[in-house]
């Protein structure tokens, strides 16, 4: 199974978050998660890759419960696409060992080929302090760079799209076709129609999850 | 230094009277070191002082109490009203900002802001720019005044001291630099905390621990590195120009005593020289350390400049 989440409930400093979540996400399945914004969908998200700690209930991904072993299984695309103040190429590896065959791979199914190919200094560019340097565009697809070179089995997907124009989407949009090829894919949304390639869709409102 | 001089006039009146209270210390202490220097050329020849010379020298001493008392209360007083009026001028920039400019901002840019910069300008307007003034004030009547005493051997005492001042522009400029290269790291080392922690989902989820401290411990390296580097130039300058500071009062002692000797100068006199030598070469000793400082306030407030809204009239 790929994610497997059950009786879930949390609160923060005593104000309910999430209300008995049950959810079963079965391997390579894409499931989507839409609600207005404060309803618990971060909050799930981060939960299910281990950043918050399980109060009540019970998550596992890829059968790991433990919150080390479950960010190990995870990688996560966030709306604000936050990168370190370094060159393309430590906010692709992190900092860990890597094959340039498999940088490059990553690169180009995040669609970022072309653009590298333009730069002086090539993947060693610096994106700058927040990644000031880059477009929101670009820096979205190292963002998904990353998650792709991490080659997790499960990609949780927070409004990637939401901060950017139709234009710069397009382009990220392809990229995280290639970043969720047959993977389990949890993701969540104010929007509808940015959920549209889902199996399914769910609703979470209230910190309560319903079938949409 | 626009920034400083509409501080100013937005307190003109203050710092009006903060000026007149100077120039009236000045001139009191002026006054008393002739008495002085009166009541001991008449001990020095067997002769007692009047009883009225005594109690206007009681009542000089009074005046001086009273003028120095007010003079610091006036200079702390305007330099806090000042102080309050940057505050403010910072907060009323960051309120005026649009929410999109407001929701970029980085947070630890911004702290570092306040940590160096205006606590900087704070500390510096509410102990050194007053103090300057008063330092010239005292400098350049003292001065003249000595000049009309004794031409001769307040050239020969202070001339050297001229000398000095250019050692002192040029080491203070090396010191400035020093200084605000330090800072610029402070600032960086800041900003990268800052990043660290909107990064924090990022690193965990990624295990990024080590690619992000050894960026931040560059930063803190780059820092640590330039404040040595500031301390130990401050360090060797600074120490030289004491030690060349000290030769204004060996030529006073030298031409000053051979004039006393000869009869040329009375000892009351001479006292007066050695008395308000600190006016004179005391304020050039002290030149570097104002000199500096005051290019950290200037580039300090340089820096503030474009985000302090000032609302045009005293709050």
């Amino acid at each position: 199974m790929g994610i497997t989440i059950e009786d879930l409930s949390f609160s923060y400093d005593g104000n309910q978050v999430l209300y008995n979540i049950n959810l079963t996400v079965k391997y390579g399945e894409t499931v989507g998660i839409v609600g207005v914004s404060g309803g618990g969908k971060s909050t799930l998200l981060k939960l299910v890759s281990g950043l918050y700690e399980v109060q009540n209930g019970k998550i596992l991904v890829m059968d790991a419960q433990n919150s080390i072993e479950r960010r190990k299984n995870v990688a996560m695309v966030m709306q604000n696409a936050a990168l370190f103040p370094a060159g393309i190429r430590d906010n692709i590896t992190c900092g860990h060992k890597m094959d340039e065959a498999d940088i490059l791979r990553a690169c180009e199914a995040a669609q970022l080929t072309e653009w590298i190919a333009t730069l002086p200094d090539g993947l060693d560019t610096f994106v700058g302090e927040r990644g000031g340097k880059v477009s929101g565009g670009q820096a979205q697809r190292i963002a998904i760079a990353r998650a792709i070179a991490k080659n997790t089995p499960v990609i949780l997907l927070d409004e990637p799209t939401s901060s950017l124009d139709n234009d710069t989407s397009a382009a990220v949009i392809t990229a995280l076709e290639e970043l969720t090829k047959g993977k389990t894919v949890l993701h969540v949304s104010h929007r509808p129609d940015a959920l549209t390639g889902c199996d399914r869709v769910l609703r979470l409102e209230g910190g309560r999850m319903y079938a949409s | 230094m626009i920034l400083l001089s509409k501080l100013l006039y937005e307190r003109k009146i203050l710092a009006l009277i903060t000026i007149c209270a100077s120039c009236l210390t000045s001139a009191v202490t002026l006054w008393w070191n002739s008495q002085l220097s009166g009541i001991i050329n008449m001990v020095s020849t067997g002769v007692l002082p009047s009883k009225d010379m005594i109690l206007w020298t009681l009542i000089t001493m009074l005046v001086m109490g009273v003028t120095n008392y007010a003079k610091d209360y006036i200079a702390g007083y305007t330099c806090e009203s000042m102080t309050h009026d940057l505050r403010m001028g910072y907060a009323r920039h960051f309120a005026s900002l649009p929410v999109a400019e407001t929701e970029n901002l980085n947070t630890g840019q911004q702290l570092s802001k306040l940590q160096n910069e205006i606590a900087g300008v704070s500390s510096y307007l509410n102990t050194n720019l007053f103090q300057l003034l008063d330092d010239g004030m005292r400098f350049f009547s003292t001065f003249i005044w000595l000049l009309f005493i004794s031409p001769a051997l307040t050239l020969a005492s202070n001339l050297p001291a001229f000398i000095i001042l250019v050692y002192v522009f040029w080491s203070s400029k090396i010191i400035g630099l020093a200084t605000d290269r330090s800072q610029k790291a402070k600032g960086q080392m800041n900003q990268y905390a800052d990043i660290l922690l909107t990064l924090f989902p990022i690193i965990r989820l990624y295990d990024a621990t080590r690619l992000t401290l050894d960026g931040y411990i560059n930063a803190i390296d780059i820092w640590k590195n330039q404040t040595i580097l500031l301390e130990r130039t401050k360090a060797w300058l600074m120490s030289l120009s004491g030690v060349l500071s000290s030769i204004p009062l060996l030529f006073l002692f030298l031409v000053g005593g051979q004039m006393t000797i000869n009869g040329v100068l009375t000892i009351g006199t001479l006292y007066i020289f050695i008395n308000l030598s600190g006016n004179v070469s005391g304020v050039m000793m002290n030149m570097p350390g104002h000199i500096t400082a005051f290019r950290q306030f200037s580039a300090n407030m340089n820096r503030l400049s474009p985000h302090i809204l000032l609302a045009g009239k005293g709050e």
